[in-house]
């Protein structure tokens, strides 16, 4: 199987036109996001708020562990998704069909 | 999912089941680039990743040697783990929600206006992928307005003066335009809640969901404890943790959705709360108790998903197909009730001829023909000629029926005729026709 399909950008462009032309969704969606736009913009002056709700927030962001502490964290974090991948891909072999 | 391989998807809109319109479009463009599996597991591994680390953006209140450990215990969840294969939308949800949260955040920090329209504009798209979004954002919106009401910025006479309130609430109020929208198109297209036939066919009793969701629901409660017993925890948080503790139950309690059988014990309706309910774990600041409670859950998730595991082997369809593999000299006709088992969804060409082809081989050379039942929402092209339909029914032929099939469909050309049990599991069973015209 080839990594890549043939004709992508002509693929890409049969697909869009499956999608934008197979129903009344999206001219529907698009007019829902443009009145909401609207709207945002008459109440562009009143969008503040009025008590702080992040308040209490302690960002612990940019204060890293020390050394060993993010080596224990980054092995323990690391073998779960080592697990959660081993897991995956055997299940993934058996998942619907039979072993004849 | 299926059909995205071969030609794209399509607005599901006008679909009475479901209202997802924008379901799987990213699976509409990959797949016209490539079709190959190394690519699409890596792919999968992208989006993981990426959800991983909008998680870690996200709760930059936690520490991050918590959060790494959060992390991963979020990916190996039931809901994660056995959602990782390509055909689940609920990793591209929980991004499109953390990207409107994260906005909003932003907006709550800044006061930018360009958070707004991220937070709108990703709200938006994430409910017309999925309607647990959407459930989430309600959940979101009352929280909103009960806060607003206790803040005593909602009083009676807020409704006398409706621009005066809308200009106090001015975000509530385009959340709030936003889910009425989605609820207007989806009352004039879907059925609802009590003919609806695809959550009908999801319902379960009150034990089975606490018995499929028990690790989810003990989960929820611990956090809940952890978070409102923390006065560092921020009000925007809490309301967050709030409106997906309540998307919970509404999900398990009123709707009361289940995963379908041939998908046991995956847990994926609440795959986005429950990532926000398990990151409420990072809260705690005593590190023994931290520690406790991530210990326990391990426990209990590696005990889940063995379980699951198990299942998944497919112990269930291999003891049958053991039974089916010494059959000789005979017709099998498989009853509709089990090629949509074995296929997912009823009637479509493609699974059918998918559990076809894996007996094919083997079958050629035992002389055994898979005959399928005839139905009128199950048409043929004329090109596919090597599937059998029944045409008659004979003495010895075998009968191939999946117990309890939600949809009961079991045919009526074989019930008529006198038959034996020959094989049964919890799955299916097998008749032998003992008397035929």
């Amino acid at each position: 199987m080839p990594l890549f399909e043939d004709h992508i950008l002509t693929n890409i462009f049969d697909r869009l036109k499956t999608y934008a032309c197979s129903d009344i969704f999206l001219p529907i969606f698009a007019l829902i996001l443009l009145t909401l736009y609207v709207l945002a913009r008459v109440l562009r002056p009143y969008l503040t708020t009025s008590e702080n709700m992040l308040e209490n927030t302690q960002e612990s962001g940019s204060s890293l562990p020390p050394p060993a502490k993010i080596l224990f964290t980054k092995l323990i974090y690391f073998s779960l998704n080592a697990t959660c991948l081993h897991l995956y891909f055997v299940a993934n072999e058996h998942r619907y069909f039979f072993k004849l | 999912m299926f059909f995205s391989f071969g030609q794209g998807t399509w607005q599901q809109y006008g679909f009475e089941r479901r209202f997802n319109p924008l379901v799987f479009l990213d699976l509409t463009f990959l797949f016209g680039i490539t079709h190959h599996p190394v690519v699409l597991n890596f792919y999968i591994l992208c989006v993981h990743a990426l959800e991983l680390w909008l998680l870690y953006k996200f709760f930059d209140f936690i520490k991050p040697q918590k959060r790494l450990i959060l992390l991963g215990l979020f990916s190996v969840l039931p809901s994660t783990l056995w959602t990782l294969p390509i055909n689940f939308t609920e990793r591209w949800m929980l991004i499109e929600i953390l990207l409107s949260l994260l906005c909003f955040k932003n907006f709550l920090k800044t006061h930018r206006f360009q958070s707004v329209l991220g937070f709108l504009f990703w709200a938006n798209v994430a409910c017309y992928v999925k309607e647990t979004c959407f459930l989430f954002y309600v959940m979101l919106f009352i929280c909103l307005i009960l806060w607003r009401i206790y803040q005593n910025d909602i009083v009676l006479a807020s409704f006398l003066h409706p621009v005066r309130s809308i200009q106090k609430m001015p975000l509530e109020f385009l959340l709030g335009l936003s889910l009425l929208f989605w609820f207007i198109q989806y009352i004039f297209v879907c059925l609802d809640f009590t003919t609806n036939s695809y959550l009908l066919d999801r319902q379960a009793n009150f034990l089975e969901i606490i018995c499929l969701y028990k690790f989810e629901l003990t989960l929820t409660v611990i956090s809940l404890f952890c978070v409102f017993s923390q006065k560092e925890v921020s009000l925007f948080n809490k309301l967050i943790l709030m409106a997906h503790v309540l998307s919970v139950f509404f999900i398990l309690f009123i709707l009361r959705l289940i995963s379908v059988d041939y998908m046991y014990g995956i847990t994926y309706y609440v795959y986005v709360p429950i990532a926000f309910i398990l990151m409420g774990l990072g809260c705690v600041k005593k590190n023994f108790v931290f520690y406790f409670w991530i210990s326990l859950s391990l426990f209990a998730v590696l005990l889940i998903n063995k379980e699951i595991f198990k299942h998944h082997q497919g112990q269930f369809n291999l003891e049958m197909s053991e039974f089916v593999k010494k059959l000789h000299d005979t017709n099998l006709i498989v009853d509709s009730s089990a090629s949509y088992v074995l296929g997912g969804r009823k009637f479509e060409l493609a699974y059918v001829k998918a559990f076809y082809r894996a007996f094919q081989n083997d079958f050629l050379k035992q002389n055994v023909k898979i005959k399928f039942e005839p139905s009128d929402d199950f048409l043929f092209p004329e090109e596919e000629d090597d599937l059998i339909l029944i045409d008659k029914v004979e003495k010895g032929d075998y009968v191939l029926i999946k117990k309890n099939a939600q949809e009961k469909v079991v045919s009526d050309i074989t019930v008529s005729y006198p038959r034996q049990k020959v094989f049964e599991n919890k799955f299916y069973l097998i008749y032998q026709i003992t008397g035929a015209e």
